[in-house]
């Protein structure tokens, strides 16, 4: 590592801009915050030669592999603070490192929301929970970032800030570049202000969780709830020790809440039924529920995503379930029936052979080989051997990475070995 | 094969034969149009103020076959430009170069409906009426619905992020977009179509949509469709004034009031809409008429309307009348979507703008377009999509007349301008094609150009694919620099 180069690079931030990154291998990295879009300039300028980290509170670390090379970590978590808002346009214009729940609270009043929302909103910077495509758990009603996103400012890899999008609701000018940092982990800029279509805050909901079933019982009855109440924002399955709770969460305007509300509750037979802010607890807390939070502030997802149709969910999780049961990984899942998503959220960090274990048997599942695996939090030590087969298209991403970054100065190897 | 503009004008007479006839081995010899008369059916798509003829056509069936013809073209280095229905009004299928045009309109399957799933794989080249029409029957529809739905192919609508009325609620068609399979210039096959609810790395799906056919050609398309909603009703407001409309659409999503869609027209095209096979019931003697649909559950509708009429009432709406049943709907919406048809009843051309502004600043940016055609002299009907601040000022005129002509010409540069200046952007839904391409540079600077153009070289190194389109061809010093830069004193 060029040591002299990296203190050029910090050189040209305030002190007050430096700092250190506990990095994966328990070693640490330095790590700069800029305050503003020309310290970060002059930052690219200055750290010419290094491979740079982007990050936002660094959160998802462990959303993607390691990275084969870092020298610096750079941060957005001192760019925060609305640009932009005009509650009537419906139009959001944020830095990348504010965080979701400031921005939550600004547009309170207002009766207006972002999506998708994200666990833990408080700790994630909105640029990091779009780099990181992080899912939202009113998916089902709101969407993806791909659904959101209106426009990016990002600063690219020769230390120019371009711009792509726009502030407007509907628009189809030129690329949509901005889409293709979503997921990108930094691999084709940093991101550093985000426009973003904003949602009407609905005025009521509800949460409704239904008494524990079997996981075949839950299903059916979740598929009613769906049926009952369409515009529902999340239908979801929770394995419990000894069961399965179907939980509906409901958001709209009184009379069409109600309506939807006394036909997912005959769908699901008795349930717990929890209104107003309880049930926005209620859903946060469900939300809140894959992300483990360290004493030291830092977060953790021991947890395994896997992505397939819909109709396959019954027998993905059965899978799932058999295969940690045969790897003695302890752990619970859960479904997101109608989106294809069953999540395998494990009782702390399993050790790597067990890991090892746990990957091979989903491999050799007939049902699972066809779904997208996602580990969010594997040891480090084996995260690299999980991330599986190139991805569709991997050649053009290949491309657009030298195309953005020609001299590698993100850090490679994020969004698979071979990028 | 005759000399001008025909393939014996890039290659010799010999290579061009052998190229005619490699491709018909591909795509069989029907399925290549390279005489004069059938070429010029390609000429134009629906802006026909820019011509170019192609050199030749050629019409895949599949995408093996599509992906053998772009290899076949790549040998001899062929600009491309990929085309649906040739629907669009930007000139965006316009073959600027010659070339070859690659068409979808062979490529009309229903590959898969996944009811269960809620997701349809289609050809690129079926056309978006005919999803509705295939799901409907399992309760499920497509949501974005352009004018020209009767005509336009789901690829087209998937290249150019196409809209439509119900956009509003839904939003455009790359929320609806699950997967595709492209072919680049080359011929290799971009395989994304699995109905993935997540992208895996980076998301070429959403860089792909909207990119013009610039990029790649989209044979296939897997679409979200979504449940029919249980209860739908359609209301039409009446104003005296073209204003009223506006303020009440800008009140309406200021009250955050869901209607699925609000669209404004005023009182040139209700005109010309009750003048023509069209006619919807609209009253002629209207400054402007809001047409609305609310969908959801029955308590849901009935909760909105309410909500609704207030603000109607509130702001100046005379009458707020609701369809009486499904029938009285689809003449209401026809009226709506014949609505630019119905306009070759005022002059025997029209000049579709689209451009977006800041939903607050409706009435304000309608008072400014209404005014610059007025001062040119010409015929302004508006017929948009208001919920979204999509404008679309329709200049009516007589492509006969070189003046007029001119004329329309520099309001479509004038409007574009105001609607900038007001912080808007230069298309809504029917993208840059060949007429906006040189906005870009109003709108971005060359550094942001330059970015963009990183992305179409990473697909597309040699830019043969729908080439001049969308990027400005110069560079933005030279866009901006005025054609006359007077620098001394003018003497008369």
């Amino acid at each position: 590592m060029n040591t002299e180069a990296i203190k050029r690079a910090l050189r040209a931030v305030e002190p007050h801009s430096r700092g250190e990154f506990s990095a994966w291998d328990g070693g640490t990295l330095p790590l700069v915050a800029p305050a503003d879009e020309a310290e970060a300039q002059a930052f690219m300028r200055a750290a010419d030669g290094l491979v740079i980290l982007p990050i936002g509170n660094g959160t998802k670390l462990d959303w993607c592999a390691l990275p084969t090379r870092a020298d610096l970590v750079f941060s957005t978590r001192r760019l925060v603070g609305l640009v932009a808002y005009e509650p009537a346009e419906g139009v959001l214009v944020a830095r990348a490192g504010t965080d979701l729940a400031a921005i939550a609270r600004q547009l309170r009043p207002d009766h207006q929301r972002i999506a998708p929302d994200v666990a833990h909103p408080a700790r994630c910077t909105i640029g990091g929970a779009f780099a990181a495509a992080q899912m939202g758990a009113d998916r089902l009603r709101r969407g993806t970032w791909r659904d959101a996103i209106l426009g990016t400012r990002v600063l690219e890899a020769d230390g120019q800030i371009t711009q792509s999008g726009g502030r407007l609701v509907k628009n189809v000018t030129g690329y949509d570049l901005f889409r293709l940092h979503g997921g990108a982990h930094g691999a084709l800029g940093i991101v550093l202000e985000l426009s973003l279509l904003l949602w009407p805050d609905p005025p009521e909901c509800v949460w409704l969780e239904s008494d524990k079933m079997e996981p075949g019982s839950a299903l059916e009855a979740l598929a009613a709830a769906a049926r009952a109440a369409p515009a529902a924002s999340r239908l979801a399955l929770f394995e419990e020790t000894d069961g399965w709770r179907a939980v509906v969460h409901i958001e709209g305007r009184p009379r069409a809440l109600a309506a939807a509300r006394t036909g997912a509750l005959r769908a699901l037979g008795t349930a717990r039924t929890f209104d107003g802010d309880e049930a926005r607890a209620q859903a946060a807390s469900a939300r809140d529920h894959e992300a483990v939070v360290l004493p030291d502030g830092r977060m953790r997802w021991p947890l395994l995503e896997a992505l397939g149709p819909p109709h396959a969910s019954a027998s993905a999780l059965a899978a799932l379930r058999s295969a940690a049961i045969a790897c003695s990984i302890r752990g619970r899942l859960i479904v997101d029936g109608a989106l294809g998503r069953c999540v395998f959220v494990a009782d702390g960090y399993p050790e790597p052979e067990a890991v090892r274990a746990f990957a091979r048997a989903l491999a050799a599942d007939t049902i699972l080989r066809d779904h997208i695996l996602r580990w969010r939090g594997a040891p480090p030590s084996v995260r690299r051997e999980l991330t599986g087969p190139p991805p569709p298209g991997a050649d053009v991403m290949a491309r657009l990475v030298a195309a953005f970054d020609p001299a590698g100065r993100f850090a490679r190897g994020r969004l698979h070995p071979q990028l | 094969m005759s000399d001008n503009g025909t393939p014996t004008s890039f290659l010799d007479r010999a290579r061009a034969e052998r190229l005619v006839t490699d491709l018909a081995r591909i795509v069989g010899p029907r399925a290549v149009v390279a005489d004069q008369e059938r070429l010029s059916t390609y000429e134009s798509d629906g802006l026909a103020l820019y011509r170019h003829r192609p050199w030749l056509v050629v019409l895949p069936r599949n995408t093996p076959e599509a992906a053998a013809v772009m290899a076949r073209l790549a040998q001899d280095e062929l600009p491309i430009v990929p085309r649906g229905a040739g629907t669009g009004l930007t000139g965006g299928a316009s073959p600027v170069r010659g070339g070859a045009v690659v068409s979808t309109s062979r490529m009309r399957d229903l590959i898969e409906l996944d009811v269960q799933g809620r997701y349809a794989r289609v050809q690129a080249g079926l056309v978006n009426a005919d999803l509705t029409h295939a799901c409907s029957k399992h309760g499920l529809f497509f949501a974005p619905d352009p004018s020209s739905q009767q005509a336009c192919t789901l690829g087209g609508n998937v290249a150019n992020n196409s809209g439509g009325p119900h956009c509003f609620k839904y939003g455009s068609t790359v929320r609806h977009v699950l997967g595709l399979v492209a072919v680049d210039a080359k011929g290799s096959v971009l395989d994304l179509g699995e109905p993935r609810c997540e992208p895996a790395g980076l998301d070429l799906v959403g860089a792909l949509v909207g990119s013009e056919g610039t990029l790649a050609l989209i044979t296939e398309v897997t679409l979200r469709l979504l449940p029919a909603p249980e209860r739908v009703e359609t209301l039409l407001a009446v104003f005296g004034e073209l204003s009223e409309a506006c303020d009440t659409v800008t009140a309406l999503i200021a009250q955050q009031l869901e209607p699925s869609a609000i669209e404004i027209l005023d009182r040139l095209t209700i005109e010309a809409v009750e003048a023509s096979v069209y006619r919807a019931g609209y009253p002629v003697d209207a400054g402007a008429v809001l047409l609305l649909d609310v969908e959801g559950t029955a308590a849901e509708v009935e909760e909105l309307i309410e909500a609704l009429e207030e603000v109607v009432r509130a702001h100046g709406g005379r009458e707020l009348t609701r369809a009486a049943n499904a029938a009285d709907r689809g003449h209401l919406w026809a009226g709506r979507k014949g609505a630019f048809g119905a306009l070759g009843r005022v002059a025997p051309d029209l000049y579709v703008t689209d451009a977006v502004v800041p939903r607050t600043r409706l009435a304000e940016l309608v008072a400014g377009t209404t005014a610059i055609c007025r001062e040119l002299g010409l015929k302004l009907a508006n017929v948009f999509h208001a919920g979204d601040g999509n404008l679309h000022p329709n200049i009516c005129y007589d492509g006969r007349d070189a003046d007029e002509v001119r004329r329309v010409l520099e309001a479509g540069q004038r409007i574009q301008d105001l609607c900038l200046a007001a912080g808007g952007s230069l298309s809504g839904e029917h993208g840059l094609g060949l007429e906006k391409r040189d906005g870009m540079c109003a709108l971005f600077n060359q550094s942001d150009l330059d970015s963009m153009g990183r992305l179409r070289t990473a697909f597309d190194p040699a830019r043969r694919m729908n080439p001049d389109k969308l990027l400005p061809t110069r560079p933005c010093m030279e866009v901006r620099t005025p054609r006359v830069a007077v620098r001394g004193e003018v003497r008369d």
